[in-house]
């Protein structure tokens, strides 16, 4: 009978069931060596998919005004920062799976300042030049070409610490929102970073002189370590749905975007393995910018502290003074889904948590 | 009797899949736990301090090389490199100043700009911030 079960709980043997599922293995087997081949010869998946212009260019810093898709817009522009070292277009992969397009879809008037590799007479760049130089600047630029003086400032990862310190400064402009996605503030709670950096055994001087540009693969290196399984699974799951179209290209983009992640220049590198990583300094307020010291307590804009739940890379706990330490009278917490990268990319983010993150900020862009 | 639930049937890539899911996981756990020792931190210290300077060393015996062989260095390419970068920058800056001097004398904007009053869908909740107010969701 079909529905006869074996004694290991495995149903035995609808031939006609079978007998589909092996023409399915066999179309998917041929497919997956045809479009397998594909793969390997492949040129870099495109990604960048909204219209943008570039606003303002200093070195590694650049501003992208995105084009609004509706006509009447919220008053309030939303400036993204970037990690400084990963490339911006993660938040804007292809249509369907573009952070972006959702924003501009629902009205927001989108900007991002992000980076190009930094050059080696950049080796210099550090926190007073990203916090003190780079944001107010394309703040200033924002304002110019919108006439708003307010705005909401978001960052994902390293790109929220930086505008966590920025917001932070006595010289931070108007911050109506800050929308901080898997941002570490806390660096005790940052254990796999505090192993790979203790300062016992971590010459970071050594790096800063003899590198300038401290290369992706010195940090790559300690991730893969840590979840060393994670290249082959993921390209054995690769092979399992070489067959699907979807998933191929989806792979592609994200695979290009982990491997085009960027040096970062010495001196910033310095800054946030020594202030930040061995002295926590802006927790213990002891983070200097420009001569000033960076105080959570000042930070009275409305705040959205979004965090993943399988982040393996910034744990919730290292995100939680943003909800403990600051001024403000107006906090909120999601907890997505996922993991580091799931926030701001992915099927999931778009069906769950961008629809969340509109809810929220919607009503205060007015 | 009753009917005994309906249990998928075998699917061997199905199953081949969900292995690799269960040996990710076991790798990934047993490398967390090593990865949070000093032991690794002391490991990987001198890793980094070793491989910087067989780098730097490696790198200068080869730059030594391609100069007796009247050859370009990999650090003369990026300094040209980088010089080509500087020019494309500044000349980003001229077109952007350029184009701001243009849209500026420009009698009209070419395309009307959007309203900036935009109001939220009226499902959309308006915010109720009250002292201390800490609200956590989960998506």
């Amino acid at each position: 009978m079909p529905d006869a079960a074996a004694p290991n709980g495995l149903e035995i043997l609808d031939p006609e069931l079978i007998s589909r599922q092996v023409r399915e293995e066999v179309d998917r087997a041929l497919k997956r060596n045809i479009k397998g081949l594909d793969f390997l010869v492949a040129e870099a998946a495109p990604v960048g998919h909204m219209p943008k212009d570039v606003l303002y260019r200093e070195g590694t810093a650049v501003l992208y005004g995105y084009r609004p898709l509706q006509d009447e817009i919220y008053r309030v522009p939303l400036l993204v920062v970037s990690p400084p070292s990963n490339r911006g277009y993660i938040f804007d992969l292809a249509k369907g799976q573009s952070f972006f397009e959702y924003l501009l879809q629902q009205g927001y008037d989108v900007y991002n300042l992000d980076w190009n590799p930094p050059r080696r007479d950049e080796a210099g760049l550090d926190f007073d030049d990203y916090v003190g130089r780079f944001i107010p600047k394309a703040l200033e630029v924002i304002e110019a070409q919108t006439g708003e003086s307010e705005v909401s400032l978001a960052g994902y990862c390293a790109g929220g610490t930086l505008a966590t310190t920025y917001a932070a400064t006595s010289f931070a402009r108007p911050i109506r929102n800050l929308i901080l996605l898997a941002t570490p503030v806390d660096f005790n709670h940052m254990p796999l970073f505090q192993t790979w950096a203790d300062r016992r055994y971590f010459d970071v001087d050594l790096l800063v002189r003899e590198l300038e540009l401290i290369p992706p693969e010195i940090m790559l290196g300690a991730f893969d370590l840590a979840r060393p399984a994670n290249r082959p699974a993921g390209r054995a799951t690769l092979w399992n749905n070489m067959w699907n179209d979807d998933f191929v290209k989806s792979y592609r983009m994200f695979d290009r975007w982990a491997a085009e992640t960027l040096p970062i220049p010495g001196a910033y590198f310095g800054t946030l393995v020594k202030k930040l990583m061995w002295e926590n300094a802006l927790v213990a307020g002891t983070l200097e910018v420009c001569g000033e010291t960076a105080d959570l307590g000042r930070i009275d804009a409305s705040i959205l502290n979004i965090v993943a739940r399988h982040d393996h890379v910034v744990a919730h706990e290292a995100t939680a003074p943003l909800m403990t330490m600051t001024a403000s009278s107006d906090r909120d917490e999601i907890v997505a889904k996922g993991g580091h990268v799931s926030l701001v990319a992915g099927p999931p983010a778009l069906k769950r948590l961008w629809p969340l993150i509109d809810q929220w900020l919607a009503p205060r862009s007015v | 009797m009753a009917d005994k639930p309906k249990s998928a049937p075998f699917n061997p890539l199905a199953a081949w899949q969900e292995a690799i899911q269960k040996w990710e996981h076991e790798l990934n756990a047993w490398s967390g736990q090593f990865t949070s020792s000093e032991e690794f931190g002391a490991l990987i210290g001198q890793a980094t301090k070793a491989t910087v300077i067989a780098q730097k060393a490696m790198a200068e015996q080869t730059e030594a090389v391609l100069r007796s062989l009247n050859l370009p260095s990999k650090s003369q390419i990026e300094e040209v490199s980088e010089r080509l970068a500087v020019i494309e920058d500044h000349l980003a800056q001229m077109r952007l100043q350029l184009a701001r001097f243009d849209s500026s004398a420009a009698p009209t904007p070419a395309a009307p700009e959007p309203r900036r009053t935009r109001k939220p869908p009226a499902a959309a909740p308006a915010p109720a911030p009250a002292a201390g107010k800490a609200a956590k969701r989960d998506a």
